[in-house]
């Protein structure tokens, strides 16, 4: 049986556990608030992008731009994976990689060969050893997302689009519904189809021919696609780290409980142990009174 | 003078939202303006620097690249940044450090 020290040892260190896990959520809250604002802010955009795109949608043709093309057969698909650059957030990272492992175990006989590029580092290391890794994005930070960012890991994809042979290029990334709750969620990327960002219904759409472009349709299309991916990137990096904030809040959230309740039980215990030992040294004299 | 409602927004949130008399945008040929009751219109922006007129007042912006969108009634400029400078002196030199930037 544990001794009282053993239990005195123990409740300290819990105690210390659940004060690190305390701020550790106190500081995930106020960076979630911060992120939580920013994913809202991009979510205005996209919905005001999205209102530009389907007035626009009459004039476009998937011939128009060489990132609205089709490919015809798809035989190499490139699938970018956003998770966070840190642990200690629950589920977030592994819902994920499962989700992922489901989704290549089922797709193993079509044919299709899947490669993986990475933006934060959990993703990355579960899978460099099991999976084909065509890029890892080591130094963009998952946890601050920035538009430059955004705008460099667009600039590599449409690389691998246009020249490197891939036909498809897929997201796979934590959607975030609230600070406790986020889906992975898998969407295309290129070739571009325009009207999947999240949103709300149309207002009012003006007929497309009325619209004038400056400069014309074809060069406007050619300044917008580019803009248009990015613009989706930014809004995954916002969301996965929104995503990851909010995950390592609820988590911290949870072990602080955990550890709140290791030490009441722990303290019932050692009371216990400090009662038995009491009884034991009262048993001794006692006994050893009436042996006289 | 007439005014149309003007939204300014960016990624990071909006910056304007307000009755304006005129916009002024650097867009992919050059300084391009927009009054009340211009026909819908799609135009490419390019960073550079621009102006709003509200309330008989000029005030100098920075914009990022974009998109400024006439619909009617209203104008929505969509933009990477948008930053208000005090004289167009200051805009432009700001248009000018942040090309230096992403060069």
């Amino acid at each position: 049986m544990p001794s009282i020290k053993d239990y005195n040892r123990k409740i300290a260190s819990l105690k210390n556990t659940s004060k690190i896990t305390k701020t550790m959520k106190m500081v995930s809250a106020s960076k979630l608030r911060k992120a939580q604002e920013s994913q809202r802010k991009a979510k205005d955009f996209a919905h005001e992008v999205n209102q530009l795109i389907h007035r626009i949608g009459g004039h476009v043709e998937s011939g128009m731009h060489p990132l609205l093309e089709v490919r015809e057969e798809v035989k190499r698909v490139l699938l970018v994976v956003f998770t966070s650059d840190k642990g200690l957030c629950g589920g977030f990272n592994n819902n994920l990689i499962r989700y992922l492992e489901n989704y290549l175990e089922e797709r193993k006989d079509d044919g299709i060969e899947y490669e993986l590029a990475f933006i934060g580092r959990r993703g990355y290391h579960h899978f460099s050893s099991r999976a084909t890794v065509f890029k890892f994005f080591d130094d963009i930070p998952s946890a601050t997302p920035h538009a430059r960012d955004a705008t460099r890991i667009r600039i590599r994809l449409e690389q691998a689009f246009l020249e490197e042979g891939f036909d498809q290029v897929k997201v796979i990334c934590n959607e975030f519904l609230s600070p406790l709750s986020q889906t992975p969620k898998l969407h295309h990327l290129l070739p571009l189809e325009p009207p999947d960002l999240p949103d709300e219904p149309l207002e009012h759409a003006a007929p497309a021919e009325d619209i004038l472009a400056e400069p014309e349709m074809s060069t406007l299309l050619e300044f917008l696609v580019p803009r248009l991916v990015t613009f989706k990137l930014f809004y995954s990096l916002v969301e996965n780290a929104a995503g990851e904030h909010g995950a390592r809040m609820t988590a911290m959230d949870n072990a602080t409980t955990n550890a709140l309740k290791l030490i009441d039980e722990n303290t019932l215990l050692r009371n216990r142990a400090r009662q038995a030992a009491i009884t034991t040294e009262l048993i001794e004299i006692i006994s050893g009174a009436e042996a006289l | 003078m007439s005014s149309f409602p003007l939204r300014i927004l960016t990624t990071e949130g909006p910056v304007l939202d307000a009755e304006v008399e005129s916009i002024v945008v650097t867009a992919y040929n050059g300084s391009m303006g927009v009054l009340a009751g211009h026909a819908p219109m799609i135009s490419a922006v390019v960073s550079g620097p621009g102006k709003v007129t509200k309330d008989g007042t000029t005030q100098w912006y920075v914009f990022g690249e974009g998109t400024l969108e006439v619909r009617k009634p209203d104008v929505v400029l969509l933009v990477d940044f948008a930053e208000e400078a005090d004289s167009s002196e200051a805009a432009k030199a700001r248009a000018l450090d942040e090309e230096d930037l992403h060069s």
